[in-house]
């Protein structure tokens, strides 16, 4: 089957078996910014946006996108740029591999929680999963972000 | 999962005209059956139905069945009409972005026996609404075999329903080991337990050791608590044994009757 979806702001038509779930077909298309591990949506490595909203693409079969908009990493480089130096003066990044999805679940939760509580911001990112267990330093880094961003 | 034919249908009878008569594998959320079903000859996308609201219809909150377990987590609405305890029942699901998929409709009619909402369903005394007009009461839906296709379209709650929702997971966003749920409504209880790891069940016997009292005691409570645990049946799995989960099922369900009634 083919879809037709926009992927950060750019139509794109994918060919793509009806079973194959979006990350999958993202990476085949060359999107490999978009990373894999579990395959079952409990680790957010594979996060995107779906019409602005995040989703785990490892577990949305490739057709429900179909005609929607999808963000990956690349879609939101200069804030994820931003970001990224919070995380490195903290040291909170190992071998960076959650970061892509990490930082578009930060993005999401800005919009949906202008001004979270520490307990917020680790229940919002509690499905993010880091394999070097950096979440201490994430959390550092992620409050002096916020803090940059309120002035 | 290998699908043979995919379909996203724009109307509901188009639906359940490919469930009902090509057989066809309604996909709510799709997270549960992408990693369960091996092949799908015909897949029915449900995302384009219009299904995906929470919304106040009078004396009823109607959900319909393609919210997400997000939106139930965040519903202002629901959250005035019954305070945390949609949110209780759904926070613990892994994460925003998981939940952001997972639909209320798809935990319902999958009948799954982890689920949490589905306890809180029952505990309310919610009305499922399908396709063609047939309406069932979640009691009965859960009780009754799989034998025919359907099309969920929206789950109602009355309003007027003081309930709270309990649960042990062995870590935080896991499933739960045991879920209690209890409701007080006009004069009587409603007590459901879930993931027993069976799905979700009413205790009409820790109902009938309330009695109308919407305060019980604590001592109260704590009867009906056990009579939950006697009356109903447990199983064993990974996430604990039958015996553990009949001891936890007094101390929840005692504990959600008295958050319910404070």
């Amino acid at each position: 089957m083919t879809i037709s979806i926009k992927v950060n702001g750019k139509p794109v038509d994918l060919e793509c078996n009806p079973g194959e779930n979006l990350a999958d077909a993202l990476r085949l298309a060359g999107y490999t910014e978009v990373k894999k591990a579990c395959g079952t949506g409990n680790c957010g490595l594979c996060t995107v946006l779906l019409d602005g909203v995040p989703v785990p693409s490892c577990s949305v079969l490739v057709g429900r996108a179909d005609g929607h908009e999808v963000t990956t990493i690349r879609g939101v480089e200069k804030e994820a740029a931003r970001l990224a130096k919070f995380l490195a003066a903290e040291g909170a990044e190992q071998c960076g591999f959650c970061s892509p999805g990490f930082a578009l679940m930060v993005l999401a939760m800005k919009k949906e929680l202008p001004s979270p509580s520490e307990a917020e911001m680790r229940h919002y990112l509690a499905g993010n999963l880091c394999r070097c267990s950096g979440y201490e330093g994430h959390f550092r880094a992620l409050a002096r972000y916020l803090e940059a961003d309120r002035g | 999962m290998d699908i043979g034919r995919y379909e996203r249908p724009e109307t509901r009878e188009k639906a359940y005209a490919l469930i009902a008569e090509e057989r066809g594998l309604p996909i709510a959320g799709g997270v549960w059956s992408r990693m369960m079903v091996k092949s799908v000859p015909l897949a029915v996308d449900l995302s384009d139905l219009d299904l995906r609201y929470i919304r106040d219809s009078g004396d009823k909150v109607e959900i319909g069945a393609m919210a997400t377990a997000r939106e139930a987590e965040i519903s202002p609405l629901l959250a005035v009409e019954y305070g945390p305890l949609f949110r209780d029942a759904t926070s613990h699901l892994v994460g925003v972005q998981l939940r952001n998929i997972i639909t209320v409709g798809g935990g319902v009619a999958g009948k799954y026996g982890f689920s949490d909402i589905n306890t809180v369903l029952l505990a309310l005394g919610a009305e499922l609404h399908f396709h063609g007009g047939l309406r069932i009461d979640m009691g009965s839906f859960l009780a009754a075999p799989r034998d025919k296709p359907f099309l969920l379209e929206k789950i109602a709650v009355g309003k007027g329903v003081k309930a709270a929702f309990q649960s042990l997971r062995v870590t935080a966003n896991d499933f739960a080991v045991l879920n209690a749920c209890a409701a007080y409504h006009e004069g009587a209880w409603r007590i459901a337990v879930g993931a027993r790891p069976a799905a979700a069940r009413l205790s009409a016997e820790a109902a009938r050791a309330l009695g109308a009292e919407g305060r019980p005691s604590e001592a109260a409570a704590g009867r009906a608590g056990e009579a939950a645990s006697a009356e109903l049946s447990f199983g064993d799995d990974t996430r604990g044994s039958s015996t553990y989960r009949r001891s936890l099922s007094a101390v929840l369900v005692k504990r959600a009757i008295l958050e319910a009634s404070k």
